[in-house]
C-alpha cells in the first residue's frame, strides 16, 4: 500500500511538470497534429539573433489548409484569445464570419503574442499562417520593426 | 538474538534482521517467566545467550524503536523518490520545438535548413505579411469589392 502511494506521488509529480508546457490550445497545431508537418513551412528562431527585434522566441507555421482544417485551427486560436475585443494589445479582423487576421497578447510575465492570418487562395483552400512570439516587444514595436518596405 | 540486538543498536542491521528481531522480541515478551525457562531449555543456544532480563516493557520499547526506525526510513525513501521524480520530470520535459538556447531552423515541407540568414529572412517576411493585414489587405479588399461588384 505504501509503495503504491509513493509510486502515485512520483507519477503525479512527473505528469504535472510535463503538463505545464502544454498550456496553449494551439499546441497541437505546432505539434503537427492538426495538419501534418510535411505540409507546412515551419520557422523556429530562438536566442540572440532576434534580440534586435526585441524577441526571444519566434515560431511560425505556414500551410495550405482545407475548410475543415481552417475551422479547427480558428477555433483553437479563439480558445487562446478570449475577450480579444477588450484588449488594447490585440488586433483582429473578421471576414465572412471567420477570423481573417488577429494578433493577440497572451497573459504572461513577459510579452507573448499569437498571430493568425488566413485568406482564401483557391476555392475551399486557404493559406493560413500561425505565429507564436515571446519577447519584450510591444505591439507598436512589432508594427514598427516589421513594417513592409 | 543477542547478536541481532547488538547489530540493531550499532545501526548495522538490515531490514529483514530488524523484522526478525521484532518478531523474536514480541514472542519473548508474551511469555511468562516459566515459559521462558522452558524455551531456554529447548533452545540450542546457551542460556546466557538469551535475554532473560527482558521484560514486557523493554520489548515494547524495542518495538517502538524499530517501528520509529522503519517510519523514518520510509519517509527518507519517499523524499528521495519525490526529489528524483521532480528532477526526472524537469529533465524529461522537452522544450518547445526541442531547440537549444540559440537556434534558427526552418523546415519547408520536411526539408530542414539552418542557414541563419535565410531563416531570419523568412521570419521577417512572415511578420511583414501578417502585420500588413491590419492595414493594406483590408484596404485592398475594399478596393476589390468596389472594382468587382
Amino acid at each position: 500500500m505504501k509503495r503504491i502511494i509513493i509510486l502515485t506521488i512520483c507519477l503525479v509529480t512527473v505528469l504535472v511538470e510535463t503538463a505545464a508546457q502544454k498550456d496553449m490550445a494551439v499546441a497541437p497545431v505546432f505539434a503537427g497534429k492538426v495538419v501534418p508537418k510535411k505540409r507546412m513551412e515551419e520557422t523556429l528562431v530562438k536566442g540572440e539573433s532576434i534580440h534586435k527585434f526585441k524577441l526571444s522566441l519566434f515560431r511560425s507555421l505556414k500551410m495550405e489548409v482545407s475548410t475543415v482544417e481552417r475551422d479547427t485551427i480558428e477555433s483553437l486560436v479563439l480558445l487562446d484569445a478570449p475577450g480579444m475585443e477588450d484588449s488594447s494589445e490585440t488586433e483582429y479582423e473578421m471576414k465572412d464570419g471567420h477570423l481573417s487576421y488577429c494578433i493577440v497578447s497572451l497573459p504572461a510575465q513577459q510579452k507573448r503574442y499569437l498571430c493568425y492570418q488566413c485568406y482564401e487562395s483557391r476555392p475551399d483552400t486557404y493559406q493560413l499562417t500561425l505565429v507564436y512570439i515571446e519577447g519584450w516587444a510591444t505591439l507598436k514595436d512589432l508594427h514598427r520593426t516589421f513594417k513592409r518596405k | 538474538m543477542n547478536k541481532l540486538i547488538d547489530k540493531y543498536l550499532s545501526g548495522t542491521s538490515t531490514r529483514e534482521e530488524e523484522q526478525t528481531l521484532r518478531r523474536m522480541l514480541s514472542a519473548v515478551a508474551s511469555l511468562t517467566p516459566g515459559q521462558r525457562a522452558v524455551q531456554a531449555m529447548l533452545q540450542a543456544e546457551p542460556m546466557q545467550a538469551l535475554p532473560q532480563w527482558l521484560t514486557e516493557d523493554d520489548s515494547a520499547t524495542y518495538d517502538c524503536i524499530v517501528e520509529r526506525h522503519h517510519r523514518a526510513s520510509l519517509w527518507r525513501r519517499t523524499g528521495i523518490a519525490v526529489a528524483a521524480s521532480l528532477v526526472l520530470g524537469f529533465l524529461l520535459v522537452v522544450p518547445r520545438g526541442g531547440e537549444a538556447e540559440n537556434c534558427a531552423v526552418a523546415t519547408i515541407y520536411g526539408q530542414e535548413t539552418t542557414d541563419e540568414a535565410l531563416v531570419l529572412g523568412m521570419m521577417e517576411n512572415t511578420m511583414q505579411s501578417v502585420l500588413a493585414c491590419s492595414t493594406t489587405d483590408h484596404i485592398e479588399g475594399q478596393l476589390t469589392d468596389i472594382l468587382n461588384p
